[in-house]
């Protein structure tokens, strides 16, 4: 079937704009992000930075205020632009790439039973799995037991507000896993809860990715979780990539001086990406050159005036500094 | 769920008892001197006081009301001077043509006025919103009355395709009374072509007066329904592949519908007050024309009673938006 040494999904060079008030918001520049099949793959970067934008770009979900720019998105080899929102809809959406978003408590219609919810989906991709209501209720209420809700059959009856943050993040997750999907895109999955429960359901995520083999683009802006779950990292800041590699490599061998930082100032690895001094700058005027400069330690002369380009450093590793491109760049 | 309606139900009985006081208080307020109707044109001061007496109005206005309430409270709603019958008997036989006259009104405006609303919030600023602003700002300052006279003029005098006034043709037979609904009544009983005849009739009327209301509905569906748009469970629908018409007509527009249904209830009034005027220019034999002719002829009982009753209507109607309210979101049913 699929070729497994082909990227399954592809950023390359993407840029995406915002228009506000303050004018157009160059949101994305330059982002590049790459998850090959089975692949977990980590998005970490600060608030702000554009993780959610990425992640809806790639769904197509975009506000009407936004647009792309520049750059492609290829899922299976096709650019999904050349897709249009039907297609996108009936052939990849929750059938090739499943969606979980970041805050359960407002991502579940409240007017619904999570069942009714869940069954919309197979309504409109279920027809692969074939089966009517019976059958789609019966596959609902094993995947429930399956991310261990209790009483799955009673569950799917019950309406939102009936189940608390942990249980409605594990139906999002079922939700997710409804159609067999080839990618899941995870935006946050957790960060809206406690931390016990946070745990909880990283723990259900990394049994249920090693277990189906799915790949998934997990976003986060804490690195020990990362460290905790994927095989690859993208680090993004300010709306650019500014490295991407193979888990190992950027946790013993960080190449840019911001992914240094997350990784230095937490040896533990463990806690989330405070204590790096300054903060991620206004995307209406960004800083010029280097989008990090401000707050570099190892700024040197030229990281004010050239943008830096994201370099292939071999193995899988890229790095977007002007150290990396040797000054010459 | 009962509990909820128990307590709408002491509320409307309170809302009832203040509607009383206010009534009765607003008729008597008035500078006409009841007994002079009723005697009639050259009566003597005697025959007047006689009245008086008989009547009561020589009494103080706290007796009075205690006597109104006493009458109330026995179903007794005295007798109208214009029809010289019990005003129960009129409001009876008047109700089932205001009621369907409302009705057909409302019918419309929701059929109308929620598809119009869903389209301008889908076509946020874009020239559809922009024209379909424009039409329901017409639809809100258009007074009734005018409206009315203008369609009476154009389709019924100058086009002849609507009649201009009435339920039936004055020489037509009322069919068997069911619902006291005639379009309804005609086609229980096997007559189409009079149902068709009584729909007709019914259609300018329920134009002039759901007009309005169209308008206020489609305006509150917009605004609610943009606002659901922006909320994260639409992206979350569309991210998994829901079809944008579904997230709209199913999902989104549930969410839209409490602030418009309660909109709704409110609208009710609208319509019972709109009524008056309608009916009068329609010569619709329902409760609004019944109570244009007391206003016109200083008859009290009829006055109060239809207002009174109006009220109880109205407070009904909004008793069902709680309880459609409830229906529609399961949190306002399990109390949260
Ligand atoms: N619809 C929008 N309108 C205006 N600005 C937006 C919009 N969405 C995102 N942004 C801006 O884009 C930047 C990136 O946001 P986001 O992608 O949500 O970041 P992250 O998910 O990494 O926290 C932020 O500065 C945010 O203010
Ligand atoms: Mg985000």
């Amino acid at each position: 079937m699929a070729d497994d040494t082909a990227p399954m999904l592809e950023v390359d060079d993407l840029s995406v704009r915002i228009g506000t008030l303050d004018g157009q918001l160059e949101v994305l520049q330059q982002v590049h992000l790459r998850v090959m099949p089975g692949q977990v793959v980590g998005l970490v970067g600060e608030s702000g930075c554009g993780k959610s934008t990425l992640v809806r770009a790639v769904l197509r979900i975009l506000p009407d205020s936004a647009r792309q720019t520049g750059g492609a998105i290829r899922f299976r080899g096709t650019d999904l632009a050349t897709l249009d929102e039907r297609r996108m809809s009936r052939e990849i959406r929750a059938r090739r790439i499943a969606f979980i978003p970041q805050d359960p408590y407002l991502a579940l219609n409240p007017l619904f039973t999570v069942g009714q919810q869940l069954m919309e989906i197979l309504r409109w991709h279920g027809q692969a799995q074939g089966g009517g209501r019976r059958q789609w209720r019966a596959r609902i209420a094993a995947l429930f037991a399956r991310v261990r809700l209790p009483e799955p059959e009673a569950m799917l009856d019950r309406f939102p507000h009936q189940l608390s943050g942990g249980q409605r993040q594990r139906v999002l997750i079922a939700a997710a896993l409804l159609c067999d999907p080839e990618l899941i895109v995870a935006d946050e999955p957790t960060t809206a809860l406690d931390v016990t429960t946070q745990q909880q359901i990283l723990v259900l995520l990394r049994e249920l990715v090693e277990e189906l083999g799915v790949a998934v683009l997990f976003v986060t802006h804490d690195f020990g979780v990362v460290a905790e779950l994927c095989s690859a990292v993208t680090v993004m800041y300010a709306g650019q990539t500014v490295e991407a590699g193979p888990m190992t490599e950027i946790l013993h061998a960080p190449q840019h001086p911001y992914t240094r930082r997350l990784v230095e100032c937490h040896p533990d690895r463990m806690r989330e990406l405070r204590g790096i001094p300054g903060a991620v700058p206004s995307l209406v005027n960004p800083p010029g050159g280097c989008r990090f400069h401000p707050r570099c330690d190892r700024r040197v002369a030229g990281c004010e005036t050239r943008p830096p380009q994201l370099v292939d450093v071999g193995g899988d590793h890229a790095v977007n500094c002007i150290h990396v491109h040797g000054g010459a760049a | 769920m009962l509990g909820l309606i128990l307590n709408r139900l002491a509320q409307v009985a309170f809302v009832l008892a203040g509607l009383t006081v206010l009534t009765f208080l607003l008729v008597r307020a008035v500078p006409t001197d009841p007994a002079t109707i009723l005697a009639g044109e050259g009566a003597t001061a005697e025959q007047l006081a006689t009245i008086r007496e008989r009547y009561g109005f020589d009494r103080p206005l706290h007796e009075q009301f205690a006597a109104y309430v006493g009458q109330l409270a026995r179903g007794d709603l005295g007798i109208s001077v214009y029809t010289s019958r019990p005003v129960a008997t009129d409001l009876v036989q008047r109700l089932p043509a205001t009621v369907e006259l409302a009705l057909a009104a409302l019918v419309l405006a929701i059929a109308l006025g929620i598809p119009m609303g869903v389209l301008a919030a889908t076509s946020y600023r874009r020239m559809a919103d922009h024209l379909l602003r424009v039409l329901s700002m017409l639809g809100l300052a258009v007074a009734s009355f005018w409206l009315a006279i203008m369609l009476q003029m154009t389709l019924s005098l100058n086009l002849g395709w609507f009649p201009l006034r009435g339920r039936i043709d004055t020489v037509a037979e009322p069919p068997p009374g069911v619902t006291g609904l005639f379009t309804i009544d005609y086609l229980l009983a096997g007559q189409p072509a009079m149902a068709w005849q009584a729909l007709v009739h019914l259609a300018l009327p329920a134009v002039t007066l759901a007009l309005p209301a169209m308008a206020t509905i489609s305006r509150f569906v917009r605004s609610s329904l943009i606002e659901t748009l922006q909320k994260d469970f639409v992206a979350y629908e569309i991210a998994m592949g829901y079809p944008r018409r579904v997230v709209i007509w199913k999902y989104a527009l549930r969410n839209s519908l409490s602030a418009t249904v309660t909109q709704i209830g409110l609208l009710v009034g609208l319509l019972l007050s709109g009524s008056i005027v309608v009916e009068a220019i329609f010569s619709w034999p329902g409760l609004g024309d019944y109570i244009y002719r007391a206003i016109i002829t200083g008859d009290t009982n009829p006055v109060l009673s239809a207002t009174l009753l109006i009220g109880v209507i109205y407070a009904v109607a909004n008793i069902l938006v709680d309880v459609i309210q409830a229906l529609i979101d399961p949190r306002v049913r399990s109390g949260r």
